[in-house]
Order: structure tokens, then C-alpha cells, then sequence
């Protein structure tokens, strides 16, 4: 059994006109210490749909669908039942380290509060568990981080210190979001690493949520490309990104800066997603698709399996012969 | 329903600060029109309580309050514009120079206003009017000396947060001179909250001078000021009408400036004004 | 192809903050910097690396505390309460941050012209040349009336790109234009500006951390470590031959979306405190391949096999790179 199943999963956000679709019918699984990416710009629900797994969307949200922890339904908990997985089977990690700690209290006091409470162990149980974390995300001189304020480290240190603290109730799904976007490369590749290590040492499930494919490449088993709110392709991570057969998908990868290219300009896809709650009927990419033809609207668009494991909802299909791509070899 | 965009009715607060704003000038102007009775003769029996006649009864020497409430709109309102003008105006021209020159100028005229800011309002203002003699000239004046520190500090603040914005150097780069970027640039950002602040100030400021007139350092009898009217019925405890009324008139003055300050606050600033056409 | 000329130089430039506990912070260290006429010249390194700290003093805003800049010949005089001399006009700035680079409470339009009404242009005149350039930028003329709260961050920076083109400037300084935006909003303004720098014969410094972007749209580029400058280049050069260990390291840390599960290279540690930056060379606290002189010899920059970088190893101690490399 799957650790998450999510199946159909719907959630409507309440705007000044009504309800709005902000993620439309999702459903993937994710395995013990597999690590599913889900890539899309800023409005495609990636943030959503992470935020409904923690039990943290704005009052009046409505939710559909199911999606299954641990065989446990999340969709329909109540805010008590959340206290119980939030933090502690299921923990998130946000993109700005900057915000996500508090200033006022020292690292010691963020840490060991939330593992007497969640754990129920001794104030000095809590305090040795504490500098374990700090050494397992490599923090150096964990005792005298222990004691500082957010402050007084590097934004890597910093995002480091948000996964030791998600990780104090040993968590069995981590959700980061976007992460490392917010730092350095050299830095951003650190947290790439210590995420790929949990993973393999402690099984955990990760789901990497960013808009950089790059970073996805790096680190993830599986992918699941949003659009508005809804899935456009979905796989394995090497398939998808070797030979990816949504024009969406294709277009953000086009999008990244090409290392051969002698070009000066970056390709971009011209356009902006549609806005929330004016999703057309059909394919959502259409109206800023090359490749678009009048059947891609009007009718919701059927996926298509390249492979058992490789789904896509193009009714066009336009890059079904074109070989894998080479990037940045 | 399908609301007007721009309908004041968005800042509901707004329309009743305004409408009673606008009752109260009108009732300023028109008052020898309105007002039932002379406001100074004494042309009824001593304390009445309120009646078919005097409706908001009459004080110890016999006049009629209603009258008394009417007329004294036509002193109170205007000398509390004024002095929120006044106030207004110093406090800009200290506020910007100290925030503009920093140093010692900076240094000096802060500690001035810190000074001022050291003692209770009232009783600074007291001071003052008492060691000026008992004038509402110079309890106006009292009292603008009591209340500019509150605008400079607030355009001092301004203009220091923004002196080194982005958008300053960048005008600057552009070949704005300091002065040109300090005024062009940095008005608009001034403006908009010394206007809020004056809307609020003009409800303190009318109690202040109000204040002073109920200690008898302002209004002189039979001039028939709110504030030296409440006072007035403070020695009557028991005739509630003669206070109450007078009370009630500043009230509602205070609290319909406080209004009016609110909502510009929000019709001032440029996102939230969006946001409320909307 | 022509001589390069040299439109923007910095000589042996410093820059020092004294910071509100009244310690100093020298973020800049003699830097050694040529912009070429018509060229695209990246600015790279991590973030308190003292690019920006560079952008800034090159423009003038940040007073220098040694060296000199000249820009077409004209030394670079800090901002102060006297207006911009002319000449300088011609040398402009982009911020990051396109939130705070305008004015939230004054027209777009009134901002626009600021720059030709200071030059004594007419305020018509201004106007139109504003409208015109908000069309060159994407933007309809009506933005002219409108105020920047109602924009995207990508517009705005559009705007504010408008705004630094209205004196028709040779020089621009991009300080990490687009590392405030939205990735969508990102390549076409990355985009945006080097065209405008095609179209209008400018010159470019782009000072960004993000490499791969810098790899595509500059012509040469440089990278500075801890106020230092390690290593200048040819793009392509410092892409498939970096000669700066940091460079490389730097390199190998961007992520490939090759779907292959290359997993970047991390470089541990942090940028040290620059108030105590490390001795000797400022990178071999973290170097992979420091020795012991790395500590103890200040590496300058200096060309070997016709590259431009401040390795010890590269340079001054060329023998022992060999001997540690086998």
C-alpha cells in the first residue's frame, strides 16, 4: 500500500464571486522513501494542494476527493484529528527561512516546545533529540546553535534548522515547498543533498514542490506537472524530463536558460495562466499553446499513457516522434 | 444588488462623520435662523429642566441652552479648524526640516518636541493660557503650541524612512537635486498622513480647547463656548441638562472628526483607495 | 572584430560601510573592473559577495573609500545634495526590488518624466517620450496615468526600466533585475533588457546570482568572492574552462534538467563575516584544493595562458598545482 493515495482531490477556493477551482481533480501515490515533484508556475495549485495535505487552507475552502495517509482519510478531518498528523506524521517545510522562524525565540525553544507537546517527552529528552536533528542536518557546533536566535544564521543555515524541526516527530511525509529557491546555488545544492540523504536513511517521503525543473531533475522519483490547477503530465522524473510530451512541459524546460544555445534571448512561453476560477473548459495551456487546435477546448481533454507510468492530457499530442531530449549534457 | 463603485456608501463611517460634519456647519451658519432665543439674554426662568418650551432647558441665569449649544458651534468649530491648521502647518515645517537636515538641527528640534511631548497637554496648555491671561485667543494659541510636536514627529518619521528609498536615489541618479526629490518625491508621501493625522487632531484639539474653557482659561462668559458651558453645569450636578447637552454637541463633533480621519486614511493611500472602489 | 573600447572602468575600487554598531565593513576590496562599449558583462557570486555593494558605488550612490571610476572618462563623484553632473546622467541603474525602486504614491506618467523635466525638457515633450517608451517596454500608454500598486512585479520593472531609459543612457547597471520577479515574469525581462541594450547600442553590467541566465545572456563575465574578484572571462570561457576553483564550484552546483538525477555539488560552509574575512586567499576556508601557502599568501589577479583569475595555484604557485593535481 501506497503511503498517500490522493484521488480526485478537489479544492475550491471562496473569492468575492463565488467559488473558484484552485486544484481541479488531482490524484497521484506516493511510496515510502520516494520523492514526487510537482512543478508549475505561481497559480498552478502546487502551493494548494500541499496546504490541503496539512489540514491548512483558508476557512471556507471546500474539499473533494480523498486523499489517504497511512490508509488514514485526510479530507474531511477534523481540526482535532489534524493536530494529531500535522507536525507529526506529516511535516512542511516553507520557502522563505527567513519567515518561518521565530526571531524573538532561541533556536532550543522552538525546537524542544514542539517535541514535549507532539512527544510527550522530558523537557531534557527533548533538549539531546534536538542536537541529533542539528547534526543530522549537519549543522556545525549544534550545542551553540541550540542556545541562538534565527538571526544569527545564513539563510542555508537557517532552512537547515526548518528540516531538523520538521523532523522532530520523525515525520513519514515531508512537504518543501519551493524550498531552496530562495537561496544560492551553492547553498540551494547543500539542502538538495540533505534532502536526498533523509530520504535514503530514514525512508522518508518527500513532496518537492518548485517551478525549477532543474532542481526536480536532481532529486526526484516521480513528477506531476500542473497547469491551473490541474495535472498536464505525469511519471517518472527521467521519462518526463527526457521526453516530455505536453507542450507545457516542454515549454517550461525550453524556458530554462540552454546551455549550447547561442542565442542571447531566453525562450519564454509568452502569456499568462489563466486567472483563478477562469479555467476554460479543456485543455487550460490552449490559449497560449503553439500548438493548439480547435478540438483542444470546449471538451475535457482524455490522458493519453505513453507508458504504463507516464500519463499526459494533450489532445494533439504534437511531440509523440520527437526523440529524447539532450540538456546540458 | 449590484453596488455603485464609487458610492461613499463603501465607507459607511465616512458618510456619518461627514453628515454630522455638515449638520453641525450648517447650524454654524444659520444659527440666528435656527436658534429659538438669544443665547445671552436672560429671558427665562433660572434652570428649567428641559420642556416644550426650552427643550434642552435652561442654565442658572436663565438662558436657553438649546440657543446656547447653536450659537456655540460658531465658536468652537471654526477656532478648532484653525488651530488644527496652525498646528498643522508648524509642526510640517519643524518635522521636515529636522528630517531633511539631520545633525544638530535634527538633534535640537527634537528634543524641543520631546520636551513638549514631557507634559501632560493640559496642563502645558494650562500653563501657558493661564501666563497669557484668560483669552480664547490665547487658549487657541495654548493649544497649538501643545499639539505641533505630534506632526512633526510624524513628518520627521516620514521623511527619514523615505529619504533613502529606492525610488528617491533613483530620481536622484535621474539628476533630481535633493530638494527637488525631497519635494516631488517625497510630498505625495507626507501629505496623505498629516491630513489623517490632522482629522484625528481636530477632535483633540477642540477637547483641549473645550478643556481649557471648563477650567475658565478660555471662552469668558457670556460667550457661550461647549466647553465653558459643560463647566458651567459642573457646578449644577443635579440640573444634568445643563452639562449633558453642551457635552453631547462636543461629542459628536469629536467623534465625526475621528471619523472623517479614518477614512481618509483609506481614501488617501492609493492601494487601499483601490481597494475600497472595488 | 574591433578593439574594445572601454566605457565604464573601475580602478583598484573599495567600498566601506561603517554599520550602526560603528564597526566597518570594507564589502568591496580593490576591485579591477572594465565594461566594454556594447558589451553584456555578468556580475556573479553569492549573495554577500559584494556584487550589488559594486553596482551601487559604480553608479554612485555608495561613496567609495578607495580606487577610482571612471565613466567615459569622467571620474563617477558620489550622489550629494547638488545635482547629478550630465555627463553622468548617461550612467544609470536598475534596483532589484521594482516595489521599492517606484514611488507607490506618485503617477506612473509624473515619475516617467522626471528625468527630462530635470534636463529641461518640456513636460509634454516628456510626457510623449514617456509614452513611447512604456510602449518600447510592453506597457500601453494609458499606464501613464495609472499608479504602480495596480502593476505586476514583472510590469513594474518594466516601468522602472522605462524610468533609467529616459535620458537615453550608454550605461546601465542591472542589480539582480529579475531575482525579485516571478519565474515567468524572469526570462522575458532578462529578455527585455537585452534587447533594449541590442537596439540602443548601451552597455550592460548584469549583476546576478542565478549563473545560467548570466551563461546565456552576457558576453563576458565576472566573479567576485567575499568584495574580491576571483575570475574574469569570456562567458563561454568560464563556462567549459572555469580556472577559479570557486568558479567551478559555483558551476558545479547549478542543477541539470536532464532528468538523469545529477545531483549538484554542494559547497559547504558559508561566506565567512566579511569584517574578519579569512587571510591569505579569502576562498580557502572552503577551497577543495587549498594548501597550506592559501592561507598565508594573498592571491592577485593575474593572467596566465591568457586568463584573467586570482589563484595562487593558477598563478603564483603554478608549480604546485601540478604537483597536487597528480
Amino acid at each position: 500500500m501506497a503511503l498517500l493515495e490522493v484521488n480526485n482531490l478537489s479544492v475550491q477556493l471562496q473569492t468575492k464571486t463565488g467559488f473558484a477551482t484552485a486544484v481541479d481533480r488531482l490524484s497521484f501515490t506516493l511510496d515510502t522513501g520516494e520523492i514526487l515533484g510537482i512543478a508549475g508556475e505561481s497559480g498552478s495549485g502546487k502551493t494548494m494542494s500541499a496546504l490541503t495535505l496539512l489540514g491548512l487552507l483558508p476557512q471556507h475552502a471546500k474539499v473533494t476527493g480523498s486523499a489517504k495517509f497511512d490508509g488514514q482519510e485526510l479530507v474531511g478531518m477534523t481540526n482535532k484529528q489534524w493536530q494529531q498528523i500535522r507536525g507529526k506524521n506529516i511535516a512542511m517545510v516553507f520557502q522563505d527561512p527567513m519567515t518561518s522562524l521565530h526571531p524573538m525565540l532561541s533556536i532550543k525553544t522552538q525546537m524542544t516546545e514542539h517535541m514535549i507537546t507532539h512527544l510527550g517527552i522530558t523537557e531534557k529528552q527533548a533538549l539531546v533529540d534536538a542536537e541529533e536533528l542539528l547534526i543530522d542536518v549537519r549543522i556545525p557546533d549544534p550545542k551553540k546553535a541550540l542556545s541562538s536566535y534565527a538571526s544569527q544564521f545564513s539563510g542555508g543555515m537557517r532552512q537547515r534548522i526548518c528540516i531538523a524541526m520538521a523532523l522532530a516527530c520523525k515525520p513519514k511525509l515531508l512537504l518543501a515547498d519551493e524550498p531552496s529557491t530562495a537561496l544560492d546555488v551553492t547553498v540551494q545544492a547543500g539542502i538538495l543533498t540533505l534532502l536526498n540523504r533523509l530520504r535514503e536513511e530514514h525512508h522518508l517521503s518527500i513532496i518537492f514542490i518548485t517551478h525549477d525543473l532543474g532542481v526536480l531533475s536532481s532529486i526526484t522519483d516521480k513528477l506531476l506537472v500542473l497547469y491551473a490547477g490541474r495535472e498536464v503530465e505525469s511519471g517518472l522524473t527521467s521519462t518526463i524530463l527526457q521526453h516530455p510530451r505536453h507542450p507545457y512541459t516542454q515549454g517550461l524546460l525550453d524556458s530554462l536558460p540552454q546551455p549550447d544555445s547561442k542565442e542571447k534571448l531566453l525562450k519564454s512561453i509568452a502569456g499568462f495562466p489563466p486567472e483563478l476560477g477562469k479555467q476554460p473548459i479543456g485543455c487550460a495551456f490552449a490559449e497560449r499553446c503553439k500548438f493548439a487546435e480547435p478540438r483542444c477546448t470546449g471538451h475535457e481533454v482524455q490522458p493519453t499513457f505513453a507508458a504504463d507510468d507516464h500519463k499526459f492530457y494533450c489532445a494533439v499530442d504534437p511531440f509523440a516522434f520527437t526523440e529524447s531530449r539532450e540538456v546540458g549534457a | 444588488m449590484k453596488r455603485n463603485p464609487d458610492s461613499p456608501w463603501r465607507q459607511p463611517l465616512a458618510v456619518i462623520g461627514v453628515t454630522i460634519l455638515a449638520i453641525w456647519v450648517l447650524v454654524a451658519i444659520f444659527a440666528p435662523l435656527i436658534a429659538p432665543s438669544n443665547p445671552i439674554a436672560q429671558n427665562y426662568p433660572e434652570l428649567l429642566p428641559p420642556n416644550a418650551h426650552n427643550w434642552f432647558g435652561t442654565d442658572s441665569v436663565g438662558r436657553d441652552i438649546l440657543s446656547r449649544v447653536i450659537y456655540g458651534a460658531r465658536i468652537t468649530l471654526p477656532l478648532s479648524i484653525m488651530l488644527v491648521i496652525l498646528a498643522m502647518i508648524v509642526g510640517t515645517v519643524i518635522g521636515a526640516i529636522a528630517g531633511y537636515f539631520g545633525g544638530w538641527v535634527d538633534a535640537t528640534l527634537m528634543r524641543l518636541t520631546d520636551v513638549v511631548l514631557a507634559f501632560p497637554g493640559i496642563i502645558l496648555a494650562m500653563a501657558v493660557a493661564a501666563a497669557l491671561g484668560a483669552e480664547l485667543r490665547n487658549a487657541v494659541f495654548a493649544v497649538v503650541l501643545v499639539a505641533w510636536p505630534t506632526y512633526a514627529r510624524l513628518v520627521r518619521g516620514l521623511i527619514l524612512s523615505s529619504k533613502n528609498a529606492d525610488y528617491v536615489t533613483s530620481s536622484r541618479l535621474l539628476g533630481a537635486s535633493t530638494t527637488r526629490a525631497l519635494f516631488v518625491d517625497l510630498r505625495p508621501n507626507i501629505s496623505g498622513p498629516v491630513f489623517v493625522l490632522a482629522a484625528l487632531e481636530a477632535g483633540n484639539g477642540m477637547l483641549l480647547l473645550s478643556g481649557l474653557s471648563f477650567l475658565g482659561l478660555g471662552a469668558r462668559p457670556p460667550s457661550a463656548e461647549w466647553g465653558a458651558m459643560v463647566s458651567a453645569g459642573a457646578n449644577n450636578f443635579d440640573k444634568w441638562w445643563i452639562a449633558v447637552f453642551p457635552g453631547l454637541a462636543i461629542l459628536t463633533a469629536v467623534l465625526a472628526f475621528n471619523f472623517l480621519g479614518d477614512a481618509l486614511r483609506d481614501i488617501l493611500d492609493p492601494r487601499t483607495a483601490k481597494a475600497l472602489r472595488e | 572584430m574591433n578593439e574594445p573600447q572601454p566605457i565604464l572602468t573601475l580602478n583598484d575600487v573599495s567600498v566601506t560601510y561603517k554599520r550602526a554598531d560603528r564597526t566597518k565593513l570594507t564589502a568591496v576590496v580593490g576591485v579591477d573592473l572594465t565594461l566594454n562599449r556594447g558589451e553584456i558583462l555578468g556580475l556573479v557570486g553569492e549573495s554577500g559577495c559584494g556584487k550589488s555593494t559594486l553596482g551601487k558605488a559604480a553608479v554612485g550612490i555608495l561613496p567609495t573609500s578607495g580606487g577610482e571610476i571612471l565613466f567615459n572618462g569622467t571620474p563617477v563623484a558620489p550622489l550629494s545634495r547638488s545635482v547629478r553632473s550630465r555627463e553622468l546622467l548617461k550612467l544609470q541603474l536598475i534596483f532589484q526590488d521594482p516595489y521599492s525602486s517606484l514611488n507607490p504614491r506618485r503617477k506612473i506618467g509624473d515619475q516617467l518624466i522626471d528625468g527630462l523635466v530635470n534636463y529641461g525638457v518640456g513636460a509634454e515633450e516628456a510626457r510623449e517620450n514617456s509614452a513611447k517608451l512604456l510602449e518600447r517596454v510592453g506597457l500601453s500608454r494609458s499606464t501613464l496615468t495609472k499608479y504602480t500598486h495596480q502593476f505586476s512585479g514583472g510590469q513594474r520593472q518594466r516601468i522602472a526600466i522605462a524610468r533609467a531609459l529616459t535620458l537615453q543612457p550608454e550605461v546601465i547597471i542591472a542589480d539582480e533585475p529579475i531575482s525579485a520577479l516571478d519565474a515567468s515574469a524572469q526570462a522575458q525581462v532578462a529578455n527585455l533588457l537585452v534587447e533594449l541594450v541590442q537596439e540602443l547600442g548601451m552597455s550592460m553590467i548584469f549583476i546576478s546570482h542565478d549563473l545560467s541566465v548570466v551563461r546565456q545572456i552576457s558576453d563576458r563575465t565576472a566573479v567576485m568572492y567575499l568584495g574580491k574578484m576571483v575570475e574574469v572571462a569570456n562567458t563561454h570561457e568560464i563556462w567549459d574552462d572555469p580556472r577559479h576553483p570557486y568558479t567551478k564550484a559555483l558551476i558545479q552546483a547549478i542543477p541539470k534538467p536532464d532528468g538523469k538525477g545529477f545531483l549538484p555539488l554542494e559547497l559547504p560552509g558559508d561566506v565567512p563575516d566579511p569584517r574578519t574575512p579569512p587571510s591569505g586567499c579569502r576562498f580557502h576556508t572552503r577551497c577543495p584544493i587549498a594548501i597550506a601557502e592559501c592561507s598565508v599568501l594573498e592571491p592577485q589577479m593575474a593572467l596566465t595562458n591568457n586568463r584573467l583569475s586570482s589563484c595562487l595555484l593558477n598563478n603564483e604557485l603554478k608549480e604546485k598545482r601540478s604537483e597536487n593535481v597528480v
